[in-house]
């Protein structure tokens, strides 16, 4: 019997035990009490097993084995869930998902389980843990699971109410229901012009088809959060116990919705502000008891969906940033001159942590203060067409909000005329427009600046950004500015004309657009026009 | 001659590879379950010969849901499955009414013999 036919099911499979798996084992931490979250672990451990002794995968077969015959002694109440097992257990789940993906490569080197598998048959709690009262349940202290009459627990199965789909699928969905959408606004564009009234009943029933066609299609493509969130946990644990530190990590609104595009750039960068908080934020649990707070501390993300866009943030209770050191800080690394940081606002002193090259870690870890920075952070929200904010109470924590739209590819956009081109801005890119007169406008050339809310912000021109020439500004004509707001800088671009907010379907450029930083796509509108959407923030 | 059967298991994986076994000993899968809950209903359209069912499964208590399912489907022999390392709940199986043991892993051999045994 050829088995290779079910490997991919295997591997599959196999890879969504072990993550449900893992996450178990973090939920069992807080609660080691979990009776349920035990049970499910034992039923991956055993469904593993028992899926790879049918492939003959004895390696996997073997270890899950060992993982399962440990977890039935828990399960027995021969001994509690001890920090020590969770370690070893995890170990254990991460060397199968190593073993998995090897299988699912065809390659590789199997690791060996041998130690590992010794461990695990060999555990008896309490060896190194620093207490020896009981811990186990007893059993009057809870129901009897497995006799019958006992109350079922039942829970939900969809395994049949869905396919799967590749995303190259769902992507090129999009891309045709946007060229729909497009041609549609030139079929009612030429309809207009030749056939009078005649064809508006058809064409009304279109656009709205056409809605509908666009809603599911960018339902299609949304995750839940927790897809990305699936080895928060797990990172946050790990990295707390490697530095000493206690933490309980929360997620909230977990199954709030985003675009996949979005979910896939934004895990790294959430990744990086965790790494921060656990490192660089939180207090090691001396520290906290001397200020006074609470031996633990807390990180939580929290999702929550809006009209048009998604919030996500990341809050913890340790720390918080101090300002002063942040401005003594950015002057030391040449990042700013002292006489910009007096005139630093509170917030924009905060995003100095996204400057290129800051880093307020007093020694590099091996944990964070590498590779990406902040800086990258904040790149890859603005590329999203998101923002991002920081809020800090000095010793009481600090709050990193990361404001997304909802989907990429079709986005609110601000049109504006600049040298008979058609410009777009995010509408999340736009703090506001304003109009300028000539003797509003101080300086010239890209030199400007006008006052806007009681400050002096940097004027630039978009027709020169956009490399065209630029009339001399007439005395009596007023000047439609767009303002932008990234952090600490807020500047205005001068337009030639605001043309109206319009929905629009972004593509990417192609070669040698693509080049260019301050585009991030090209649209289509109604009657033809091609319209460039800008990256607000690379103005800056 | 092909019998009707219906395979219980969590694991989509499994049943694929039981039902790849049932029909190329020419039996008619007649229906799939992921869960007890899915089963007990698909029980009241279909009426297999043969249930074959995975012991542990996320929603109901095996033993629970062989007693149920000997109520719903009297006619229907059943083989329960399980890896090693749960002998305590497979006698308990027996003696509630089951009428075959499948070890796990599955060969096509074992799965043969099973069915074999259901017809002595």
């Amino acid at each position: 019997m050829d088995m290779s036919q079910y490997r991919d099911l295997f591997v599959s499979e196999a890879r969504g035990h072990l993550s449900a798996f893992a996450e178990l084992i973090v939920r069992l931490e807080e609660n080691s009490a979990d009776r349920e979250a035990i049970d499910e672990l034992f039923r991956h451990a055993h469904s593993l097993k028992g899926m790879a002794s049918t492939m003959q995968f004895d390696a996997v077969t073997g270890l899950a084995h060992r993982m399962e015959d440990l977890l039935s002694r828990v399960r027995s109440d021969e001994f509690a869930f001890v920090p020590d097992l969770a370690d070893l257990l995890l170990e254990g789940s991460d060397m199968l998902a190593d073993m998995v993906s090897v299988i699912e490569n065809g390659e590789g080197v199997q690791p060996d389980p041998a130690a590992l598998m010794e461990s695990l048959g060999a555990f008896t709690p309490g060896q190194s843990a620093d207490d020896d009262k009981p811990n186990t349940i007893r059993d009057s202290d809870r129901a009897p699971a497995d006799l019958p009459g006992s109350q079922p627990q039942f829970r939900k199965s969809d395994t049949f109410k869905s396919v799967r789909v590749k995303t190259e699928t769902l992507d090129r969905l999009v891309g045709i229901t946007g060229e729909l959408i497009t041609t549609r606004y030139r079929l009612t564009d030429q309809a207009r012009r030749h056939a009078g009234t005649a064809l508006d009943e058809p064409l009304h029933q279109l656009s709205s088809l056409l809605r509908e066609l666009r809603d599911e299609v960018f339902q299609a493509r949304m995750l839940p959060f927790v897809v990305a969130a699936e080895r928060f946990p797990r990172l946050v644990r790990d990295l707390a116990r490697k530095q000493g530190k206690e933490i309980s990590f929360q997620i909230t609104g977990k199954e709030i919705e985003l675009d996949r595009g979005i979910l896939e750039e934004i895990t790294e960068p959430l990744v990086h502000i965790l790494r921060n908080a656990v490192d660089h934020g939180m207090e090691t649990p001396d520290d906290r008891v001397a200020a006074g707070k609470p031996h633990g501390g807390s990180i939580t993300i929290s999702v929550k969906r809006d009209k048009d866009h998604v919030d996500i943030v990341v809050a913890d209770d340790g720390r918080g940033m101090d300002p002063a050191r942040l401005r003594e800080k950015a002057i030391e690394k040449g990042v700013i001159t002292p006489g910009q940081a007096a005139l630093l606002s509170p917030q924009a002193t905060l995003m100095l942590v996204c400057a290129p090259g800051f880093s307020t870690a007093d020694q590099v870890s091996d944990v964070s203060g590498r590779g990406v920075g902040m800086d990258a952070v904040r790149t890859a929200v603005h590329a999203l067409g998101g923002a991002l904010a920081i809020e800090s109470d000095i010793g009481r924590g600090s709050r990193f909000i990361l404001r997304l739209p909802l989907s990429v590819s079709i986005i609110h956009a601000l049109l504006v005329n600049s040298s008979n081109m058609t410009i777009a801005f995010p509408v999340s890119a736009v703090s506001r427009t304003i109009e300028l007169r000539r003797s509003d406008i101080h300086g010239e050339g890209d030199r400007m600046s006008c006052s806007y809310e009681g400050r002096t912000i940097l004027l630039k021109s978009l027709n020169l950004l956009l490399g065209q020439t630029v009339a001399p500004l007439e005395d009596n004509v007023l000047v439609p500015a767009v303002v932008t707001e990234f952090g600490e800088v807020t500047v205005g671009l001068m337009t030639d004309r605001l043309l109206g907010q319009q929905e629009i379907f972004v593509k990417p450029l192609g070669a040698p657009l693509a080049n260019m930083k301050i585009l991030s796509g090209g649209a289509i509108t109604g009657d033809g026009r091609i319209v460039f959407v800008v990256d607000a923030s690379a103005f800056i | 001659m092909g019998m009707s059967v219906m395979i219980i298991d969590d694991s989509l994986f499994m049943r694929n590879i039981m039902r790849g076994f049932m029909r190329d000993r020419g039996h008619s899968v007649v229906a799939e379950a992921a869960s007890g809950i899915e089963a007990l209903k698909k029980l009241h359209e279909v009426d297999p010969d043969i249930i074959v069912l995975d012991i542990i499964l996320p929603d109901i208590n095996g033993i629970d849901l062989l007693e149920s399912i000997l109520k719903t489907s009297p006619r229907a022999k059943v083989v329960v499955c399980s890896s090693l390392g749960q002998e305590s709940v497979i006698s308990k199986a027996l003696e509630s009414g089951a009428s075959a043991f499948l070890q796990k892993p599955f060969t096509p051999e074992k799965v043969q013999e099973a069915l074999d045994s259901l017809e002595a």
